[in-house]
């Protein structure tokens, strides 16, 4: 299958202080498929916002590759630069701030249509009309502010917003996590409903693994700007390989009286990223880390066809039917 | 059983430019010794401003219209002067706020405003006072104590500057802990550490508690009741385990089948739009002009809480037409017509 979007050894680097480093992103790759959702799930100050502004080419990244349709982001000319913007687009977490208080529902969705010069005003019109009814706002919100609407409406200004342009890619930067549990349902059924209807691909950046899970076809596990784990939402929910993983499942709150937790938990908090620690990231936190956790790095290693871990005991911790050998040796 | 808190027909409103925006409408909840209660509700449902008013810490615009909150079967908290009720804030009732780093003093150390909070309620020396502060941030899990009781709320991460706010709650061994929304805006793994951190206090001191959240799944894990509040009012009372199985109030419905884990496609019914209004509240039943169950009975009077279950409250008058639907979605065969 052609890949829409690669990522290859992807780092992002900000600068702070006096030639020191805040390593925001750190050698990531992987890729996004046409039509499908890609989920990124990780803890606040792990590089996952980075990463959706990296690929949008809102941020230049330090290193690495980025390749959109098979082009290079850096061999981009002018009026292709301007037809990514067309074709790329974001929704934001907040939807209150994200909206212009001065411009009406309306405009907002047609300005970004003007932005690509592209579409005579008619083309304009339709389209946005197009966008507003798909996203269920009824006529007589269009001449609204964004202060006279409800969070959910605005957070729906915002999706058409995005989609009015037919984009090919949408970046969602944690869209549902400032609303209620009413709303964040709402929104999440009318993202599905969407790709079906256009065919769009996602980068769904989330850190709320049970929206993941009912949104996402792949998902990367981001920690400390390290893509710890990646795979299938039906690989990774039958079983998480990488501990930090694990922990992040097992912190779950699951509504239901009768799932009882488990007790597996990370201890202390995420360290700095200015110091990145030299073996693996999780070490300082992880239970089952031993002496070659805190010096060496380790690789990603591929556990089941699709499912990547990096993790020095990635295969013990994993009883695949692919490493039943390995599952057997495992001293759990 | 012993109650421990008891909250009567509270009523909170705020004047405001254009009229009075009624919060908490009747608010009726008791608290048994021993138990945690979980209050879930939408944001704008009351549920903050009812835990600070069963404190005393409504201030104008706002008003407290009526009502009682009974601290262990004998005292009025709400007739108390403010003098009297210093006594007891921190003391008796504990609060943990949201937000914990907006709520802590950016101009003083965390161990001095922890310790000014025990010598508030004991008669001590500072000495003493620091050395219970260190005490109590050692038992909340922080590690390398000396310094950070000397730090500043800007120094610490989220999560450690909510376990300062625990610290500074349980200090004085409340009998009772209002938590309001305590894990708001922490990390999951974090949130994880702090309920757990949470619970294992409440166990080991003999305390109940009052948490007041939006997150189902916390109440489903931590608590033993659920109370579901709705426009400032209870709609649904339960023990958990009833509640999980069997939601009866339609509003409680709806925001259960709301979360991806229930959500599968016998529950996808059209959203019901918001329109809560405090400002004109609706005559009988809050909830009815969101209702598709509603019927006349709904539109006029005061509805009460009736037991459907032993233990479980629901303030509904159309109980039956719901509680048919309820047994249809389970069936998996919701026609979203049966009214």
């Amino acid at each position: 299958m052609d890949n829409l979007l690669e990522v290859k050894n992807l780092t992002k680097l900000f600068p702070v202080g006096y030639k020191k480093n805040i390593t925001a992103v750190n050698d990531i790759s992987f890729d996004i498929r046409p039509g499908e959702t890609f989920g990124l799930i990780g803890e606040s100050g792990s590089g996952k916002s980075t990463v959706g502004r990296c690929l949008l080419n809102l941020i230049k990244p330090t290193k690495g590759k980025l390749v959109y349709k098979g082009v290079d982001y850096s061999k981009f000319t002018k009026n292709q630069k301007a037809l990514i913007r067309k074709e790329m687009q974001m929704v934001f977490q907040d939807p209150n701030y994200s909206l212009n208080p001065r411009v009406t529902v309306w405009d907002t969705v047609q300005n970004t249509l003007k932005v690509s010069r592209e579409f005579s005003l008619e083309q304009q019109e339709q389209l946005t009309k197009e966008a507003l009814d798909m996203v269920h706002l009824r006529e007589d919100n269009y001449g609204k502010y964004a202060h006279q609407l409800s969070a959910g409406q605005q957070q729906r200004v915002g999706i058409a917003r995005a989609i009015a342009a037919h984009p090919n890619f949408v970046v969602l930067d944690e869209p549902t996590s400032s609303l209620d549990v009413s709303i964040r349902a709402e929104i999440n059924d009318l993202l599905r409903s969407l790709q079906d209807a256009m065919g769009v691909s996602y980068l769904f950046i989330s850190h709320d693994l049970s929206t993941i899970q009912y949104l996402c076809h792949r998902v990367a596990v981001m920690y400390l700007g390290s893509i710890m784990e990646y795979g299938t939402v039906e690989q990774l929910f039958k079983n998480f390989a990488h501990p930090y993983s694990k922990a992040l499942l097992a912190s779950v709150m699951v509504p239901d009286p009768d799932v009882k937790r488990s007790r597996y938990r990370l201890t202390g908090e995420i360290p700095s990223a200015i110091n990145l620690p030299k073996g693996c990231a999780l070490a300082s936190r992880c239970g089952e880390a031993e002496k070659r956790c805190f010096t060496e790095n380790p690789a990603m290693v591929e556990i089941e066809p699709g499912h990547f871990v990096k993790c020095h005991h990635a295969k013990s911790c994993h009883d695949c039917a692919g490493c039943g050998a390995d599952a057997a040796k495992s001293n759990e | 059983m012993h109650k421990i808190l008891e909250i009567e027909d509270l009523r909170v409103g705020f004047h405001l430019t254009h009229g009075t925006s009624h919060i908490v409408n009747g608010l009726n909840i008791s608290l048994e010794e021993g138990h945690l209660i979980g209050l879930v509700g939408e944001s704008g449902s009351g549920k903050s401003v009812s835990a600070s008013a069963a404190l005393g810490f409504v201030r104008k615009p706002g008003f407290i219209e009526s009502g009682r909150v009974i601290f262990d079967e004998k005292v009025d908290l709400l007739a108390l002067s403010e003098q009297e009720l210093q006594q007891y804030r921190g003391s008796a009732v504990g609060l943990i706020a949201a937000n914990a780093r907006g709520h802590l003093n950016p101009l003083m150390t965390v161990g001095e405003q922890i310790s000014n909070v025990y010598r508030a309620h004991n008669k001590c020396t500072k000495k003493e006072a620091w050395d219970a502060t260190l005490k109590m941030l050692e038992a909340v899990g922080l590690t390398d104590i000396g310094q950070r009781a000397k730090s500043y709320p800007h120094e610490l991460s989220g999560g450690m500057a909510q376990r300062c706010m625990i610290a500074m709650a349980l200090i004085n061994s409340p009998r009772v802990l209002i938590a309001d929304d305590a894990t708001n805006g922490l990390d999951v793994t974090v949130q994880a550490q702090i309920m757990d951190l949470i619970i294992t206090m409440l166990r080991e001191r003999d305390m109940s508690g009052i948490f007041i959240t939006h997150d189902l799944g916390v109440v489903a894990q931590c608590c033993n009741e659920i109370a579901i509040m709705y426009c400032g009012q209870i709609v649904e009372f339960a023990p958990v385990e009833q509640f999980y199985k069997n939601p009866v109030h339609p509003y409680s419905r709806h925001l259960l089948y709301s979360l991806p884990e229930y959500r599968n496609a016998a529950h996808k019914e059209k959203m019901w739009e918001n329109n809560m209004d405090p400002m004109n509240l609706p005559d009988g039943c809050l909830f009815h002009p969101r209702c598709k169950f509603a019927c006349e009975g709904c539109r006029v009077g005061d509805i009460g809480m009736a037991e459907v279950e032993p233990g479980h409250f629901v303030k509904c008058c159309n109980i039956d037409a719901a509680c048919k639907t309820a047994a249809a979605i389970k069936g998996g065969t919701h026609d979203g017509q049966s009214s």
